[in-house]
Protein backbone atom coordinates (compact mmCIF):
# COMPACT_ATOMS: atom_id res chain seq x y z
CA UNK A 1 0.00 0.00 0.00
CA UNK A 2 1.51 3.43 -0.86
CA UNK A 3 2.34 6.04 1.81
CA UNK A 4 1.64 8.88 0.14
CA UNK A 5 0.15 11.43 2.13
CA UNK A 6 -3.00 13.91 1.37
CA UNK A 7 -2.61 16.65 4.19
CA UNK A 8 1.26 16.74 5.38
CA UNK A 9 0.47 19.13 8.32
CA UNK A 10 1.88 17.76 11.77
CA UNK A 11 -0.93 17.52 13.92
CA UNK A 12 0.22 19.67 16.60
CA UNK A 13 2.01 18.82 19.83
CA UNK A 14 0.56 20.68 22.42
CA UNK A 15 -3.45 19.80 21.69
CA UNK A 16 -2.70 16.30 21.55
CA UNK A 17 -6.09 15.23 22.82
CA UNK A 18 -7.38 17.23 19.96
CA UNK A 19 -5.74 16.12 17.76
CA UNK A 20 -7.86 14.56 14.26
CA UNK A 21 -5.87 11.41 13.69
CA UNK A 22 -7.66 10.66 10.95
CA UNK A 23 -7.13 12.86 8.47
CA UNK A 24 -3.43 12.63 9.11
CA UNK A 25 -3.01 8.98 7.92
CA UNK A 26 -2.14 8.67 4.10
CA UNK A 27 -4.59 8.16 1.32
CA UNK A 28 -4.21 4.73 0.84
CA UNK A 29 -4.91 4.01 4.74
CA UNK A 30 -8.35 5.81 4.42
CA UNK A 31 -9.32 4.15 0.97
CA UNK A 32 -8.47 0.96 2.88
CA UNK A 33 -10.78 2.00 5.79
CA UNK A 34 -13.33 2.45 2.91
CA UNK A 35 -13.42 -0.56 1.79
CA UNK A 36 -15.05 -1.89 4.67
CA UNK A 37 -18.04 0.74 4.21
CA UNK A 38 -21.02 1.22 2.14
CA UNK A 39 -20.90 3.65 -0.91
CA UNK A 40 -23.20 5.66 1.36
CA UNK A 41 -20.86 5.95 4.05
CA UNK A 42 -18.11 6.52 2.23
CA UNK A 43 -20.00 9.79 0.42
CA UNK A 44 -20.99 10.89 3.48
CA UNK A 45 -17.66 11.46 4.41
CA UNK A 46 -17.94 14.28 2.02
CA UNK A 47 -19.63 16.29 4.96
CA UNK A 48 -17.12 16.19 7.42
CA UNK A 49 -15.28 18.97 6.87
CA UNK A 50 -13.49 21.11 3.84
CA UNK A 51 -10.45 18.65 3.17
CA UNK A 52 -13.15 15.19 2.92
CA UNK A 53 -15.73 17.52 0.73
CA UNK A 54 -14.33 15.50 -2.36
CA UNK A 55 -11.85 12.87 -0.92
CA UNK A 56 -14.49 10.27 -1.67
CA UNK A 57 -14.59 10.66 -4.77
CA UNK A 58 -10.91 8.70 -5.11
CA UNK A 59 -12.28 5.91 -3.68
CA UNK A 60 -11.50 2.53 -5.38
CA UNK A 61 -14.12 0.40 -3.60
CA UNK A 62 -17.62 0.41 -4.33
CA UNK A 63 -20.15 -1.21 -2.09
CA UNK A 64 -23.43 -0.42 -3.29
CA UNK A 65 -26.83 -1.14 -1.65
CA UNK A 66 -29.99 -0.29 -3.43
CA UNK A 67 -32.82 -0.07 -1.15
CA UNK A 68 -35.39 2.00 -3.35
CA UNK A 69 -35.59 3.33 -7.06
CA UNK A 70 -35.26 6.86 -5.52
CA UNK A 71 -31.14 6.48 -5.12
CA UNK A 72 -30.50 4.88 -8.19
CA UNK A 73 -30.13 8.56 -10.34
CA UNK A 74 -28.29 9.82 -7.48
CA UNK A 75 -25.90 6.88 -7.53
CA UNK A 76 -25.16 7.61 -11.19
CA UNK A 77 -24.28 11.00 -10.35
CA UNK A 78 -21.96 10.15 -7.57
CA UNK A 79 -20.87 7.27 -10.00
CA UNK A 80 -19.71 9.98 -12.58
CA UNK A 81 -17.81 12.07 -10.02
CA UNK A 82 -15.60 9.07 -9.37
CA UNK A 83 -12.23 9.77 -10.17
CA UNK A 84 -10.51 6.23 -9.72
CA UNK A 85 -8.24 5.46 -12.33
CA UNK A 86 -8.51 1.43 -11.15
CA UNK A 87 -11.69 -0.11 -9.16
CA UNK A 88 -10.75 -2.92 -7.10
CA UNK A 89 -14.34 -3.69 -5.91
CA UNK A 90 -17.86 -3.23 -7.48
CA UNK A 91 -20.37 -4.75 -5.31
CA UNK A 92 -24.28 -4.28 -5.85
CA UNK A 93 -26.85 -5.35 -3.79
CA UNK A 94 -30.39 -5.32 -4.76
CA UNK A 95 -31.95 -7.92 -3.17
CA UNK A 96 -34.36 -5.85 -0.98
CA UNK A 97 -35.76 -4.05 -3.41
CA UNK A 98 -34.99 -6.30 -6.72
CA UNK A 99 -34.99 -3.55 -9.33
CA UNK A 100 -35.45 -3.52 -12.37
CA UNK A 101 -32.63 -1.09 -13.54
CA UNK A 102 -30.87 -2.70 -16.65
CA UNK A 103 -29.72 0.73 -18.29
CA UNK A 104 -28.48 1.99 -14.76
CA UNK A 105 -26.68 -1.71 -14.18
CA UNK A 106 -24.81 -1.48 -17.79
CA UNK A 107 -23.48 1.74 -17.46
CA UNK A 108 -22.58 1.25 -13.55
CA UNK A 109 -20.45 -1.86 -14.99
CA UNK A 110 -19.63 -0.01 -17.62
CA UNK A 111 -17.85 2.25 -15.66
CA UNK A 112 -16.22 -0.62 -13.73
CA UNK A 113 -14.92 -2.82 -16.23
CA UNK A 114 -12.91 0.53 -17.82
CA UNK A 115 -11.41 1.04 -14.70
CA UNK A 116 -10.31 -2.87 -14.49
CA UNK A 117 -12.43 -3.64 -12.30
CA UNK A 118 -11.14 -6.74 -9.59
CA UNK A 119 -13.64 -7.86 -7.46
CA UNK A 120 -17.46 -7.57 -8.20
CA UNK A 121 -20.49 -8.92 -6.96
CA UNK A 122 -24.13 -8.74 -7.99
CA UNK A 123 -26.87 -9.85 -6.15
CA UNK A 124 -30.61 -9.36 -6.71
CA UNK A 125 -34.06 -10.57 -4.75
CA UNK A 126 -35.36 -12.84 -7.62
CA UNK A 127 -33.72 -14.40 -10.74
CA UNK A 128 -35.47 -13.18 -13.15
CA UNK A 129 -32.65 -10.36 -13.94
CA UNK A 130 -29.74 -11.15 -16.45
CA UNK A 131 -26.20 -10.88 -16.12
CA UNK A 132 -25.23 -7.30 -17.76
CA UNK A 133 -23.27 -7.69 -20.64
CA UNK A 134 -20.14 -6.29 -20.31
CA UNK A 135 -19.14 -7.91 -17.53
CA UNK A 136 -18.98 -11.19 -19.38
CA UNK A 137 -16.01 -9.55 -21.11
CA UNK A 138 -14.11 -8.33 -18.40
CA UNK A 139 -10.22 -9.19 -18.70
CA UNK A 140 -9.32 -7.66 -15.22
CA UNK A 141 -11.87 -9.40 -12.95
CA UNK A 142 -10.11 -11.89 -10.49
CA UNK A 143 -13.45 -12.72 -7.96
CA UNK A 144 -17.35 -12.56 -9.30
CA UNK A 145 -19.78 -13.77 -6.91
CA UNK A 146 -23.35 -13.47 -8.99
CA UNK A 147 -26.56 -13.68 -7.17
CA UNK A 148 -30.40 -14.45 -8.33
CA UNK A 149 -29.00 -13.39 -11.98
CA UNK A 150 -28.91 -15.13 -15.11
CA UNK A 151 -26.40 -15.44 -18.14
CA UNK A 152 -28.00 -14.93 -21.10
CA UNK A 153 -28.12 -17.45 -23.62
CA UNK A 154 -26.01 -15.98 -26.56
CA UNK A 155 -23.12 -14.54 -24.76
CA UNK A 156 -19.55 -15.59 -24.65
CA UNK A 157 -17.80 -15.65 -21.39
CA UNK A 158 -13.76 -14.04 -21.31
CA UNK A 159 -12.95 -14.40 -17.65
CA UNK A 160 -9.11 -14.77 -18.57
CA UNK A 161 -8.11 -13.82 -14.97
CA UNK A 162 -11.02 -14.95 -13.01
CA UNK A 163 -9.51 -17.04 -10.09
CA UNK A 164 -12.67 -17.09 -7.50
CA UNK A 165 -16.58 -17.69 -8.88
CA UNK A 166 -19.42 -17.85 -6.83
CA UNK A 167 -22.96 -18.71 -8.30
CA UNK A 168 -25.73 -18.49 -6.14
CA UNK A 169 -29.14 -19.66 -7.23
CA UNK A 170 -29.40 -19.31 -11.31
CA UNK A 171 -30.61 -20.79 -13.31
CA UNK A 172 -28.63 -22.38 -15.70
CA UNK A 173 -28.49 -25.07 -18.81
CA UNK A 174 -25.30 -27.88 -20.13
CA UNK A 175 -24.33 -25.29 -22.33
CA UNK A 176 -23.97 -22.21 -19.99
CA UNK A 177 -22.20 -24.06 -17.66
CA UNK A 178 -19.67 -25.17 -20.23
CA UNK A 179 -18.98 -21.69 -21.41
CA UNK A 180 -17.98 -20.91 -18.03
CA UNK A 181 -15.16 -23.26 -17.81
CA UNK A 182 -14.21 -22.71 -21.34
CA UNK A 183 -13.65 -18.94 -20.61
CA UNK A 184 -12.27 -19.11 -17.10
CA UNK A 185 -8.72 -20.50 -17.95
CA UNK A 186 -7.24 -19.83 -14.38
CA UNK A 187 -10.24 -20.52 -11.97
CA UNK A 188 -8.93 -21.70 -8.61
CA UNK A 189 -12.42 -21.87 -6.46
CA UNK A 190 -15.55 -22.47 -7.06
CA UNK A 191 -18.79 -22.00 -5.08
CA UNK A 192 -22.21 -23.31 -6.50
CA UNK A 193 -25.32 -22.68 -4.11
CA UNK A 194 -29.03 -24.23 -5.53
CA UNK A 195 -28.01 -23.52 -9.21
CA UNK A 196 -30.96 -25.49 -10.87
CA UNK A 197 -29.54 -27.61 -13.78
CA UNK A 198 -30.02 -31.25 -15.15
CA UNK A 199 -26.81 -32.45 -15.95
CA UNK A 200 -23.96 -30.65 -13.94
CA UNK A 201 -20.66 -31.37 -15.87
CA UNK A 202 -17.70 -29.81 -14.16
CA UNK A 203 -14.17 -30.11 -16.07
CA UNK A 204 -11.33 -28.06 -15.11
CA UNK A 205 -7.74 -28.31 -15.17
CA UNK A 206 -6.93 -24.92 -12.59
CA UNK A 207 -10.06 -25.69 -10.10
CA UNK A 208 -8.57 -26.63 -6.84
CA UNK A 209 -11.49 -26.09 -4.47
CA UNK A 210 -14.86 -27.01 -5.03
CA UNK A 211 -18.27 -25.89 -2.73
CA UNK A 212 -21.95 -27.75 -4.50
CA UNK A 213 -24.97 -26.73 -2.06
CA UNK A 214 -28.04 -27.15 -2.53
CA UNK A 215 -28.57 -28.19 -5.61
CA UNK A 216 -31.56 -31.06 -7.36
CA UNK A 217 -29.86 -32.71 -10.33
CA UNK A 218 -29.54 -36.02 -12.21
CA UNK A 219 -26.26 -36.04 -12.70
CA UNK A 220 -23.10 -34.62 -11.53
CA UNK A 221 -19.56 -35.30 -13.24
CA UNK A 222 -16.64 -33.94 -11.73
CA UNK A 223 -13.11 -34.00 -13.83
CA UNK A 224 -10.50 -31.61 -12.02
CA UNK A 225 -6.93 -33.10 -11.62
CA UNK A 226 -5.87 -30.26 -9.51
CA UNK A 227 -8.92 -30.17 -7.41
CA UNK A 228 -7.92 -30.13 -3.45
CA UNK A 229 -10.61 -29.68 -1.72
CA UNK A 230 -14.47 -30.47 -2.24
CA UNK A 231 -17.12 -29.96 -0.11
CA UNK A 232 -20.37 -31.02 -0.93
CA UNK A 233 -23.35 -30.34 1.03
CA UNK A 234 -26.41 -32.30 3.14
CA UNK A 235 -28.82 -30.69 0.99
CA UNK A 236 -27.69 -32.11 -2.26
CA UNK A 237 -29.30 -34.69 -3.88
CA UNK A 238 -27.82 -36.35 -7.40
CA UNK A 239 -28.83 -39.42 -8.72
CA UNK A 240 -25.41 -40.04 -10.54
CA UNK A 241 -22.53 -38.89 -9.14
CA UNK A 242 -19.24 -39.37 -10.80
CA UNK A 243 -15.71 -38.18 -9.80
CA UNK A 244 -13.41 -38.51 -12.49
CA UNK A 245 -9.33 -37.31 -12.67
CA UNK A 246 -9.52 -36.30 -8.90
CA UNK A 247 -6.17 -37.15 -8.02
CA UNK A 248 -4.79 -34.21 -6.11
CA UNK A 249 -7.42 -34.20 -4.01
CA UNK A 250 -6.94 -34.31 -0.17
CA UNK A 251 -9.93 -33.21 1.62
CA UNK A 252 -13.37 -34.12 1.13
CA UNK A 253 -16.19 -32.43 3.54
CA UNK A 254 -19.91 -32.95 3.81
CA UNK A 255 -20.66 -29.53 4.61
CA UNK A 256 -23.96 -29.25 7.10
CA UNK A 257 -26.42 -25.91 6.99
CA UNK A 258 -28.30 -24.69 9.26
CA UNK A 259 -31.99 -25.17 8.13
CA UNK A 260 -33.49 -22.47 7.13
CA UNK B 1 29.02 -38.92 8.46
CA UNK B 2 28.16 -38.17 12.06
CA UNK B 3 27.16 -41.75 13.65
CA UNK B 4 24.61 -40.04 15.99
CA UNK B 5 21.05 -40.97 15.56
CA UNK B 6 18.55 -38.36 14.94
CA UNK B 7 16.60 -39.16 18.01
CA UNK B 8 19.61 -38.60 19.69
CA UNK B 9 20.17 -34.65 18.23
CA UNK B 10 18.59 -31.79 20.38
CA UNK B 11 15.56 -30.22 19.17
CA UNK B 12 16.52 -27.67 16.47
CA UNK B 13 16.84 -24.71 17.68
CA UNK B 14 13.62 -21.96 17.04
CA UNK B 15 15.07 -19.44 14.15
CA UNK B 16 14.53 -15.79 16.33
CA UNK B 17 15.29 -12.55 14.68
CA UNK B 18 14.98 -9.20 16.55
CA UNK B 19 13.24 -6.58 16.15
CA UNK B 20 14.26 -2.31 17.31
CA UNK B 21 11.59 0.02 17.73
CA UNK B 22 11.66 3.94 17.13
CA UNK B 23 12.37 4.07 21.08
CA UNK B 24 15.21 1.48 21.12
CA UNK B 25 13.43 -1.38 22.69
CA UNK B 26 14.48 -4.79 21.45
CA UNK B 27 12.05 -7.47 20.48
CA UNK B 28 12.89 -11.08 19.80
CA UNK B 29 10.41 -13.01 17.48
CA UNK B 30 10.89 -16.60 16.16
CA UNK B 31 10.97 -16.27 12.07
CA UNK B 32 8.14 -18.56 11.55
CA UNK B 33 5.82 -15.77 13.20
CA UNK B 34 7.82 -13.20 11.46
CA UNK B 35 7.33 -14.48 7.98
CA UNK B 36 3.13 -12.80 8.27
CA UNK B 37 5.15 -9.92 7.32
CA UNK B 38 6.17 -9.37 3.61
CA UNK B 39 8.39 -6.39 5.12
CA UNK B 40 10.02 -8.69 7.12
CA UNK B 41 9.76 -11.80 5.24
CA UNK B 42 11.84 -9.93 2.11
CA UNK B 43 14.75 -8.97 4.55
CA UNK B 44 15.05 -12.29 5.81
CA UNK B 45 15.06 -13.93 2.28
CA UNK B 46 17.74 -11.30 1.71
CA UNK B 47 19.65 -12.10 4.61
CA UNK B 48 19.62 -9.13 6.01
CA UNK B 49 17.91 -10.49 9.33
CA UNK B 50 20.84 -11.55 11.50
CA UNK B 51 21.03 -7.92 12.93
CA UNK B 52 18.37 -6.41 14.83
CA UNK B 53 16.25 -5.00 12.36
CA UNK B 54 15.25 -1.15 12.97
CA UNK B 55 11.63 0.36 13.04
CA UNK B 56 11.82 3.58 12.79
CA UNK B 57 8.24 4.34 12.52
CA UNK B 58 6.74 2.10 15.42
CA UNK B 59 7.68 2.49 19.08
CA UNK B 60 7.56 0.10 21.42
CA UNK B 61 4.47 -0.15 22.71
CA UNK B 62 2.69 -0.56 19.49
CA UNK B 63 5.79 -3.50 18.25
CA UNK B 64 5.38 -4.94 21.57
CA UNK B 65 1.34 -5.46 20.25
CA UNK B 66 2.29 -6.38 16.80
CA UNK B 67 5.03 -9.10 18.14
CA UNK B 68 1.71 -10.61 20.19
CA UNK B 69 -0.18 -10.84 17.23
CA UNK B 70 2.08 -12.39 15.27
CA UNK B 71 2.91 -14.57 18.07
CA UNK B 72 -0.94 -15.96 18.03
CA UNK B 73 -1.65 -16.58 14.42
CA UNK B 74 1.58 -18.48 14.24
CA UNK B 75 0.55 -20.77 16.95
CA UNK B 76 -0.84 -24.37 15.54
CA UNK B 77 -4.24 -25.93 17.22
CA UNK B 78 -5.96 -22.83 17.67
CA UNK B 79 -9.23 -23.28 16.50
CA UNK B 80 -11.15 -20.13 14.42
CA UNK B 81 -14.00 -19.31 17.04
CA UNK B 82 -11.22 -18.74 19.73
CA UNK B 83 -8.57 -16.97 17.49
CA UNK B 84 -11.42 -14.72 16.22
CA UNK B 85 -12.70 -14.26 20.20
CA UNK B 86 -8.97 -13.29 20.62
CA UNK B 87 -8.62 -10.65 17.34
CA UNK B 88 -11.74 -8.75 18.83
CA UNK B 89 -10.25 -8.37 22.38
CA UNK B 90 -6.96 -7.48 21.02
CA UNK B 91 -8.87 -4.35 18.98
CA UNK B 92 -10.79 -3.75 21.78
CA UNK B 93 -8.76 -0.56 22.29
CA UNK B 94 -8.77 3.08 22.17
CA UNK B 95 -9.33 4.35 17.98
CA UNK B 96 -5.82 6.38 18.37
CA UNK B 97 -4.04 2.57 19.28
CA UNK B 98 -6.28 0.91 16.16
CA UNK B 99 -5.00 3.83 14.06
CA UNK B 100 -1.29 2.97 15.15
CA UNK B 101 -1.64 -0.67 14.83
CA UNK B 102 -2.90 0.03 11.08
CA UNK B 103 0.52 2.35 10.27
CA UNK B 104 2.70 -0.66 11.55
CA UNK B 105 0.57 -3.37 9.44
CA UNK B 106 0.83 -1.42 6.89
CA UNK B 107 4.52 -0.52 6.98
CA UNK B 108 5.24 -3.93 7.69
CA UNK B 109 2.80 -5.31 5.02
CA UNK B 110 1.00 -7.52 7.44
CA UNK B 111 -2.51 -7.82 5.62
CA UNK B 112 -4.48 -10.02 8.43
CA UNK B 113 -3.91 -6.93 11.32
CA UNK B 114 -4.15 -4.31 8.50
CA UNK B 115 -7.87 -5.89 7.82
CA UNK B 116 -8.35 -6.45 11.14
CA UNK B 117 -7.85 -3.19 12.98
CA UNK B 118 -8.97 -1.63 9.27
CA UNK B 119 -12.48 -3.29 9.85
CA UNK B 120 -12.60 -1.83 13.36
CA UNK B 121 -12.54 1.48 12.01
CA UNK B 122 -15.17 1.19 9.30
CA UNK B 123 -17.46 -0.57 11.62
CA UNK B 124 -17.09 2.75 14.01
CA UNK B 125 -18.14 4.75 11.22
CA UNK B 126 -20.81 2.93 9.63
CA UNK B 127 -24.40 4.12 10.12
CA UNK B 128 -23.03 7.29 11.87
CA UNK B 129 -23.93 10.83 11.34
CA UNK B 130 -21.31 12.95 9.87
CA UNK B 131 -21.66 14.85 13.37
CA UNK B 132 -21.30 12.15 15.23
CA UNK B 133 -17.85 11.23 13.37
CA UNK B 134 -16.56 14.28 13.41
CA UNK B 135 -16.98 14.05 17.41
CA UNK B 136 -15.96 10.67 17.34
CA UNK B 137 -12.15 11.64 15.82
CA UNK B 138 -11.90 15.41 16.86
CA UNK B 139 -12.40 16.12 12.84
CA UNK B 140 -12.89 20.57 12.48
CA UNK B 141 -12.02 22.72 9.89
CA UNK B 142 -16.15 22.43 9.67
CA UNK B 143 -17.95 24.09 7.00
CA UNK B 144 -20.10 26.99 7.38
CA UNK B 145 -23.92 26.82 7.80
CA UNK B 146 -24.19 27.26 3.82
CA UNK B 147 -21.51 25.39 2.82
CA UNK B 148 -22.59 22.25 4.77
CA UNK B 149 -25.82 22.83 3.14
CA UNK B 150 -24.14 22.90 -0.48
CA UNK B 151 -22.50 19.73 0.17
CA UNK B 152 -25.69 17.81 1.45
CA UNK B 153 -27.74 19.05 -1.05
CA UNK B 154 -24.63 17.94 -3.69
CA UNK B 155 -25.20 14.27 -2.12
CA UNK B 156 -28.64 14.20 -0.26
CA UNK B 157 -29.11 10.29 -0.63
CA UNK B 158 -26.32 9.47 1.54
CA UNK B 159 -27.50 11.72 4.35
CA UNK B 160 -31.41 10.62 4.19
Amino acid sequence: MAGKRRRLIPPPEEAAEEVDHISHLPDAIIHHIFSFLPFKDVVKTSLLCKQWRFFWTSTPYIDISLPSKGVVSSISRALNLCTATKIEKFHVDATVSDLYINTELDQWFRFAVARKVEDVSLAFGHCYHYVPRILCKCKSLVSLRVSRCCFSREITIRWPALKKLCLEENFMDEDGIMKIWSGCPVLESLTLRYIITRNLRIESRSLRELVIDGLYISSLDISAPNLLSLGLSSRLVVKDFRLNGVSSLAAATCLTFPTS
Amino acid sequence: MSSSSSSSLPPCPKKMITLKSSDGETFQIEETAALQSKTLENMIDENCASTPIPLRSINGKILAKVVEFCNKHAEVGVDAESLHAWDAEFVNVEYTTLFDYILAANFLEIPTLLDLASGVVGDMIKGKTPDEIRKMFNINDAFSPEEEEEVRRANQWAFE
